[in-house]
């Protein structure tokens, strides 16, 4: 009991500790501008969930922080802070380093990423041996502990991938991703492609592995209801900006962005009375031209010329992301009028 | 007045699988069901559970290796007549997963709708009147602009509002939508979903909408029908299957779904076990082997589906006892 209270006491501590800043990141693919002038940071053993549409530019952040971007794709401004060290003034070589043993990542497809015709274990094997002196049959046996973690049987380190089920695959990734004990993990939609009850059982290790090991996470999902249940803080993205920040709870609760809004009344509930829900009316902007002013403003059911003040700003002005109350970040033009 | 717009009787398709393709698939085993006009029934289960095949049979896209299924009196799982067929292909029409592969790219949105009309030679005299009643209908207004544009030009809920449209141009009466929701962004599953609920209404349509989601399934359906390794384990209304599922394979699936409402959730048990018990499956239960209340039975006598509540049935030995299991134990 006391051990579980200082537990947690800790990764308090270390929750209010910066791992990562984003200050002012963009990112362009061509002309096409993915990331706009994004900020954000991710504490020390926090899950910070990312969450948007497909084309938000919540991928691009992730292979921004990972360093992994290939042209036409390239960071046009900001900087990306890892330990207050600037990620985009590193060196090929030691980036080469500083991935997976400080930051390592999981993709949605990731379980199709294993090499067909190498056992598991070796690919273990391989990839530690790129980062640290360790001998084969060392290797070999951390590979063991490392499968037994996320509940796969020791011996499997002798498989091949065809024959592991797609969940199995998954969580090798996993595995491989706590290998060398990174301090945060990017999961990339890492159980999208899964079905729910691998998804839950998936879930519920990780959630138990990042409280044991004390790792951050960035969860990247289009799952809000997912996110909700798993993250301390959840960002939200929209056409290439972050427009709302919260802790989760208070974002499931009281969701102040419209965006956030609609995306809440997007998801039909399990339980509860079943009332015909709106979504969001029209489709996501195109980032080649996106809309003046507020970029969600052509689907916003606050943007109407009842009010021809805040329609000019609505849709000339870009609204910046500001504190609304204590923890939550909000881009809106409405909100900043309320909270004024 | 028909109460019933299409039943599927016992349907059934195996797969030769594994070496010297000696193994079946039971991809689709027994299954029995009748679609209802102005009603939508979700066929919900896992990848490889047999929803997708079901929907394929009911298409004639497979011939089942044994079973029915009967439009209108007739039975079309077997017929190879082309006039039958194409009169059946006309009343049962598909929707598919993939909006971005079920457009032809070269072709217009007006292209699209029209060939259905000329191929079962409907509306010839005024076509263009047509073609712009269905993009009206759902919902890609104006018509004008929408019939001139071609696939590249629609976003994602666009395409599959196309798709509809052009299943929706034969007037048929029943509609097999396979996952049309799941490659959708977010924000516009549900007005794909609120379009079909209203079409139900509108058109007195027949609805199998299959799907992975319990969530979407619930929200929009009357019926639910959940498949596990190729055979229906339980059926019901919608509310109250999900509410009160009797199967332990749909209260596995229900406490698995990520719901925000529930953020401290209990965890689910983990059991080894996977779904892949349609090959060659033995007597028995094909959950056992995952079930946390198996009982001896289960492992020896494959379960029927019971109705254990009104209009409610499970293939469950314990939840949905068949009556003469039933005496015994009394005994």
């Amino acid at each position: 009991m006391i051990a579980s209270v200082t537990a947690t006491q800790r990764t308090e501590q270390w929750r209010t500790e910066t791992l990562v800043e984003l200050k002012n990141l963009s990112v362009d693919y061509g002309n096409v501008r993915a990331a706009d002038n994004v900020n954000l940071s991710i504490a020390r053993g926090e899950i910070l969930g990312l969450a948007g549409e497909s084309g938000s530019g919540k991928s691009t952040i992730a292979n921004a922080i990972m360093q992994i971007l290939r042209p036409p794709a390239h960071i046009t401004g900001g900087a990306i802070l890892f330990d207050g060290i600037d990620l985009t003034q590193k060196s090929r070589e030691e980036l080469r380093k500083f991935r997976w043993r400080n930051v390592s990542m999981v993709f949605q497809s990731a379980m199709n990423a294993l090499n067909p015709v190498m056992r598991v274990g070796d690919q273990f094997v391989d990839m530690m041996r790129a980062h640290e002196r360790i001998s084969k049959r060392a290797a070999l046996r951390r590979a063991g502990e490392l499968l037994d973690i996320v509940g796969i049987d020791q011996r499997r380190v002798r498989a091949y991938p065809h024959e592991l089920s797609g969940g199995m695959r998954q969580r090798v990734i996993i595995a491989m991703a706590l290998a060398l004990q990174p301090e945060l993990v990017i999961m990339d939609e890492p159980t999208t492609a899964l079905d729910v009850v691998v998804q839950r059982e998936i879930l519920q290790q990780i959630k138990t592995l990042q409280r044991e090991l004390g790792f951050a996470v960035l969860f990247i999902t289009h799952d809000l209801s997912l996110l909700v249940e798993i993250a301390n803080r959840i960002a939200i993205m929209y056409a290439g900006e972050i427009v709302e920040q919260a802790p989760a709870a208070e974002l499931h609760s009281d969701p102040l962005h419209p965006y956030t809004v609609g995306l809440m009344q997007s998801f039909p509930p399990l339980t509860g009375p079943i009332e015909r829900m709106a979504g969001i009316p029209g489709s996501p902007p195109d980032l080649a031209s996106p809309p003046a002013g507020c970029r969600f403003h052509p689907r916003c059911p606050h943007c109407t010329t009842d009010n021809p003040e805040l329609y000019r700003r609505q849709t000339t002005i870009r609204p910046l992301l500001r504190e609304a109350a204590p923890g939550r970040l909000v881009a809106c033009h409405l909100v900043e009028d309320q909270t004024a | 007045m028909t109460t019933t717009e299409l039943e599927v009787e016992g349907l059934t398709k195996h797969f030769p699988v594994g070496a010297g393709l000696r193994s079946r698939v039971h991809a689709a085993d027994d299954v029995s069901f009748a679609l209802k006009p102005g009603t939508i029934t979700a066929l919900v289960g896992e990848s490889g559970s047999g929803k997708s095949t079901v929907a394929r049979l009911i298409a004639r896209l497979y011939e089942p290796t044994s079973g029915r299924v009967v439009y209108d009196g007739k039975d079309l799982a077997h017929t190879r007549r082309r006039r039958q067929l194409l009169r059946y292909r006309s009343q049962v029409q598909m929707i598919y997963q993939d909006p971005f592969s079920s457009l032809n790219p070269t072709k217009t949105v007006r292209h699209a709708l029209t060939r259905p009309l000329k191929i079962h030679k409907l509306h010839t005299e005024r076509i263009d009147d047509r073609v712009h009643e269905l993009l009206d209908q759902v919902g890609l207004v104006p018509p004008e602009r929408f019939a001139k544009k071609y696939p590249h030009e629609l976003s994602g809920g666009q395409r599959q509002r196309v798709a509809i449209a052009r299943a929706l141009a034969v007037e048929p009466r029943v509609i097999i939508a396979d996952e049309p929701i799941s490659m959708l962004d977010v924000s516009i599953r549900i007005g794909i979903l609120n379009l079909m609920a209203d079409l139900k209404e509108q058109n007195e349509l027949a609805f199998l909408y299959v799907t992975h989601d319990l969530a979407s399934a619930r929200y929009v359906a009357d019926d639910v029908l959940v498949m596990y390794a190729g055979q229906i384990v339980e059926q019901g209304p919608a509310e109250q299957v999900l509410s009160e599922p009797l199967h332990p394979y749909t209260q596995l699936l229900i406490a698995s779904v990520p719901d925000a409402s529930t953020r401290e959730r209990a965890e689910i048990e983990v059991r080894k076990g996977v779904a892949a018990a349609a090959v060659d499956p033995a007597a028995g239960c094909r959950f056992v082997e995952r079930c946390p209340i198996a009982i001896d039975v289960c492992s020896r006598i494959t379960p029927s589906l019971v109705e254990a509540r009104p209009r409610h049935a499970a293939r469950c030995h314990v939840n949905a006892p068949a009556p003469v299991l039933r005496e015994e134990s009394h005994a």
